[in-house]
């Protein structure tokens, strides 16, 4: 038995929050002059607490929750975006991270040029990259327009030019958020099979959704957050019916 | 040690450092059809400007005017033009740095080689005019390699601190612009340290600039070996930036989730 490629251990996160607090070196002085710096009112939101899970090669594991429950919290964490306050995660592989498609990408250059620039923000190779181009630009389904800025570009294009890259990457971990919907109906499609050949190449997959059908057909594991708190950690039927009773539905 | 100061430089992540550096010059001179002449086009306006004002307006008593002038705005533009890209170098990648794992490093260091790559290219133009000014090249000429080098390791931290800084004080870019005009001018840029009163020669040591254009001058325009206490003041100040840049960088983990 090989160790499990994702462990956290009692992970906990808690943001600090300032009411008021003074963005500015101006009113910093200001404040700490007249001493209402030392009166703001301080809170802080726990967002994870005491999360522990691990998750062996090859699974497909789906994580649900309300909005605001710690869901991205907790993919930031497992990237590397964010450090947990306690606790301990081991990732023990690369990440893919099928996150917030074509953030990175620059508004003046063309297609092409942005999926070089995201390749390397994403940790591709020069070789592999310059390998894997003719793939993406033809999966993307952009044609001649990979040559234009992508100021031109619809919304759409955008989206699915950053799916086109991102799922490009040969990373053992692939990490999904809420991005099962991209593009028109024939490119979802398109992204479905991608999906589905990450499972048969026995990739191990971390999807966050709020579609549970989309849960029931990939994910035979689920975790349900509740305020920061891991509320159920086991097969999806039971998964989603842990997070239908969040909303009290019958 | 090694790898922590490669990692400052982010030299762990090359590939991605040198393709925020193209990009940087790609999004720059998109367009124009001249490219790279505009990197001398900001020193070279300035060169005139300034030209014009001190030496055929004030008539400045500065021997070799022209030499001394590009000799002391080619340098500063890099600095401050690294400083100031470097500054908001954080917050315009925000979007980057909250959904990826990418070191925030990566942004300023990418402004200063892209400024500092600029720098270099406008030399050949530098050297044009000590030329034909008729100053005599000398050896001691060479120290105008680690002097650069020191420039390149101070306006990087420099850069980094403000970046980090301008995450939690957003007004730094407003302040910045004001001080940094400032700064020029109370650096020995345009005129001689020379022509400072001896009751404001302190201000000398007290700005970390001024030590750079006063040995820059020794070995640029003088032609002899540059003084040794500028040389260590240098030094120092270069030290003492890149310490607490680092000191920074360690607790900057945490940043991203501020900005």
């Amino acid at each position: 038995m090989s160790l499990p490629l994702v462990e956290f251990r009692n992970v906990s996160k808690t943001f600090h929050y300032v009411r008021n607090r003074p963005s500015s070196l101006k009113s910093t002085f200001v404040s700490l002059a007249n001493g209402e710096y030392f009166k703001l009112q301080r809170s802080s939101k726990t967002v994870l607490s005491k999360v522990s899970f691990s998750i062996n090669r090859g699974e497909v594991v789906g994580v649900m929750g309300r909005n605001g429950t710690g869901k991205s919290t907790l993919l930031r964490i497992l990237c590397g975006i964010y450090q947990p306050d306690s606790g301990e995660v081991i990732v023990r592989e690369r990440i893919a991270p099928l996150v917030a498609l074509g953030a990175g990408f620059h508004n003046e250059l063309s297609g092409y040029e942005n999926i070089l620039l995201n390749g390397a923000i994403l940790g591709m190779s020069r070789q592999r990259l310059n390998e894997l181009i003719p793939e993406i630009v033809e999966f993307s389904e952009l044609g001649e327009e990979i040559y234009y800025p992508i100021k031109n570009y619809s919304s759409g294009m955008v989206v699915r030019l950053g799916f086109s890259v991102a799922c490009h990457l040969d990373a053992p971990i692939i990490v999904l958020d809420e991005v099962l919907g991209v593009g028109d109906e024939g490119f979802q499609r398109k992204c479905m099979r991608k999906i589905e050949k990450f499972f048969s190449e026995g990739r191990t997959v971390i999807m966050v959704t709020h579609d549970p059908q989309a849960m029931q057909r990939f994910c035979k594991r689920c975790l349900v957050l509740e305020q920061g708190q891991l509320v159920f950690d086991g097969p999806t039927q039971g998964g989603s019916r842990s997070y239908s009773s969040l909303f009290g539905t019958a | 040690m090694t790898a922590s100061l490669s990692e400052f430089f982010c030299l762990h992540r090359r590939n991605l450092l040198a393709n925020l550096v193209f990009r940087n010059f790609k999004v720059k001179y998109r367009g124009s059809a001249l490219g790279y002449l505009w990197t001398l086009g900001v020193p070279f306006l300035q060169v005139m400007v300034f030209y014009f004002l001190y030496q055929v307006i004030l008539k400045i008593p500065v021997p070799h005017y022209l030499a001394f002038i590009v000799t002391g705005i080619f340098p500063w533009v890099f600095f401050s033009s690294t400083v100031g890209e470097g500054l908001d170098s954080l917050v315009t990648g925000q979007n980057l740095l909250m959904n990826l794992p990418v070191p925030l490093q990566a942004f300023p260091a990418a402004s200063v080689i892209s400024n500092f790559i600029s720098f270099v290219l406008a030399l050949p133009i530098l050297a044009g005019v000590l030329v034909f000014s008729g100053l005599p090249v000398t050896v001691h000429a060479l120290w105008f390699i680690p002097l650069s080098l020191a420039l390149f390791l101070f306006t990087y931290s420099l850069a980094f601190i403000m970046a980090c800084a301008y995450v939690r004080f957003r007004d730094l870019k407003h302040m910045f612009a004001i001080v940094i005009q400032l700064w020029m001018y109370f650096t020995p840029v345009l005129y001689s340290a020379k022509m400072i009163p001896p009751q404001y020669q302190w201000a000398l040591y007290a700005n970390p600039m001024a030590p750079y254009f006063i040995a820059i001058r020794d070995i640029l325009i003088e032609g002899h070996a540059p003084d040794p206490l500028m040389l260590w003041l240098f030094t120092g100040w270069t030290v003492v930036f890149f310490v607490i840049a680092n000191m920074v960088r360690v607790r900057s983990a945490g940043l991203v989730e501020q900005l």
